[in-house]
């Protein structure tokens, strides 16, 4: 059987096809200990976790929080507002300080892409990638994943297009990742302004078309359109958004009858997708939400047993 | 570094071996008891153990007990201790635990660990009236105060050996063999 070996999860960049697949069958086994009447099990017993959210979160940090008690292990959270990372401390020595407090594992979300390579360098500790910027987001990519195969019984072959603000998004990124690895093929779509010609370099299929992209998927995944960003007039208004690249009962007539439609959330009803979807048949974004605790159980529980 | 592999029991010792667990266990559990009764194969030389016990329990009382799988690997007291992270292997108890007797089949019962964790698993999943443990062989140096209540063979073997148990199910044969690694010792 297959050994993990990794002390952290950065990003699915960096890891085999190999270690994607191990990652999702033991999240398998954890969904099982969600179901059952007691919901915990002793494997990290002992261990500390610190949930260090630098950049605002409540559903990863929710979901990591969940996961890491339904493991049994000693956790405490630690947000920008309250660390002395407004003081003027370093990165490096907040981090330093919480492995001083003897942390097994760090769980962290920063704005500033890499900052988790950064420190996996530097701490003999765990680092979990929970969000670093525009660039890596791999708990999320892997419940994405999970979904996807419990649905569809394989990733390999599927069609799955990803819409929306491709290029400021680390979901993207990372599904993009994690997907190609698996052997799916991959189609982005969104305003020109979001989308780039540059992803057609690892293989994706890149398309300005919402019909195009839709059409023949196996999985739609929507991304949010963040409002903050319109500041930059990246496209003209969230309604021609709306009309032009959401999912809504006109354009629905696009997707196939069996296709999954997926949304990392929180969703923005009426833009990218219409409430009648998101609350329709085909949406699975509240299994996604409920694999996300299996997923980061799967990876809390590897990373810790390879210290 | 010197290997030896010897072979401890044959396909027809195991089978004798398998029918002397399914006595013991028809001797101590009445057929009412065995209507409420499920065996839980440890993985992952367990698994087999329990089907085989299960069919010849059958074959005599006419009882088929319903069985599950357990894996320990999430109750192990070893983790982060080992080099290499065991992978985890499926559970499936499908069947309530509450007010049943669970028999608990492994194939070697060594240190009693396993038997630990196991019940530790267990206990999450419902509340048995009983608890027992079969297993193929009993090959002592046991470290916890725990025993075996249903045993195929009991063998003797110094505790740097390995006893292991191959099934046609999963190695194309039955055998247990005993493995020896003597290694020089380093002054």
């Amino acid at each position: 059987m297959f050994a993990w070996t990794k002390k952290d999860l950065l990003s699915l960049y960096d890891l085999s096809a190999e270690e994607i697949n191990h990652i999702l069958d033991t999240a398998a086994e954890f969904k099982k200990v969600s179901e059952r009447r007691v919901k915990k099990v002793p494997a990290l017993r002992g261990k500390t976790v610190v949930n260090f959210f630098v950049e605002p979160s409540t559903r990863t940090r929710a979901s990591f929080e969940l996961a890491e008690k339904r493991l049994s292990a000693d956790i405490i959270n630690i947000s920008a507002s309250t660390s002395s990372l407004t003081k003027g401390e370093t990165l490096l020595d907040t981090a330093k300080n919480i492995e001083a407090l003897q942390a097994d594992i760090i769980v962290m979300r920063h704005s500033a892409a890499g900052a988790h390579n950064f420190l996996s360098n530097k701490l003999k500790c765990s680092i979990v990638n929970a969000g670093d910027g525009a660039h890596s987001h791999p708990t999320q990519a892997l419940l994405d994943i999970f979904t996807i195969l419990e649905k569809k019984g394989s990733v390999e072959g599927l069609n799955v297009s990803i819409i929306g603000d491709i290029i400021h998004s680390r979901v993207a990124r990372s599904n993009i990742w994690g997907l190609l690895k698996l052997g799916a093929n991959v189609t982005i779509a969104g305003p020109s302004t979001l989308i780039s010609r540059e992803f057609e370099k690892i293989g994706v299929r890149v398309c300005d078309n919402f019909r195009e992209a839709v059409e023949n998927a196996d999985v739609v995944n929507l991304l949010r359109i963040q409002h903050e960003r319109q500041k930059a007039s990246y496209f003209p208004s969230i309604n021609e958004y709306a009309n032009i690249f959401g999912l809504n009962e006109n354009s629905v007539k696009y997707l196939n009858k069996d296709a999954l439609v997926m949304h990392p959330g929180p969703i923005n009803r009426g833009v990218e997708l219409a409430s009648s979807i998101a609350d329709g048949s085909q949406s699975v974004i509240l299994e996604q939400v409920t694999n996300g605790i299996a997923v980061r159980m799967a990876v809390l529980y590897l990373v810790a047993g390879a210290l | 570094m010197k290997k030896s592999k010897q072979k401890i029991l044959n396909e027809e010792e195991i089978s004798t071996a398998i029918k002397k667990i399914a006595d013991e266990i028809i001797a101590s559990l009445s057929i009412e008891e065995l209507k409420v009764s499920a065996f839980m194969g440890i993985q992952l030389k367990g698994v087999p153990l329990a089907g085989r016990i299960t069919r010849i329990v059958k074959s005599r009382t006419g009882v088929d007990v319903p069985n599950g799988v357990l894996d320990i690997t999430m109750y192990r007291d070893d983790f982060g201790l080992r080099k290499k992270l065991p992978g985890i292997r499926p559970t499936e108890v499908p069947f309530d635990l509450d007010g049943k007797i669970i028999v608990l089949v492994d194939d070697v019962f060594h240190t009693g660990r396993t038997i630990r964790a196991a019940l530790d698993a267990l206990t999450d999943y419902g509340r048995p009236d009983l608890i027992r443990f079969a297993c193929l062989i009993d090959r002592g140096n046991q470290e916890f105060p725990i025993k075996a209540d249903f045993i195929g063979e009991k063998i003797e073997v110094e505790s740097g050996q390995k006893v292991v148990v191959y099934w046609k199910e999963t190695d194309n044969q039955d055998g247990v063999y005993c493995l020896s690694e003597k290694t020089e010792k380093r002054v």
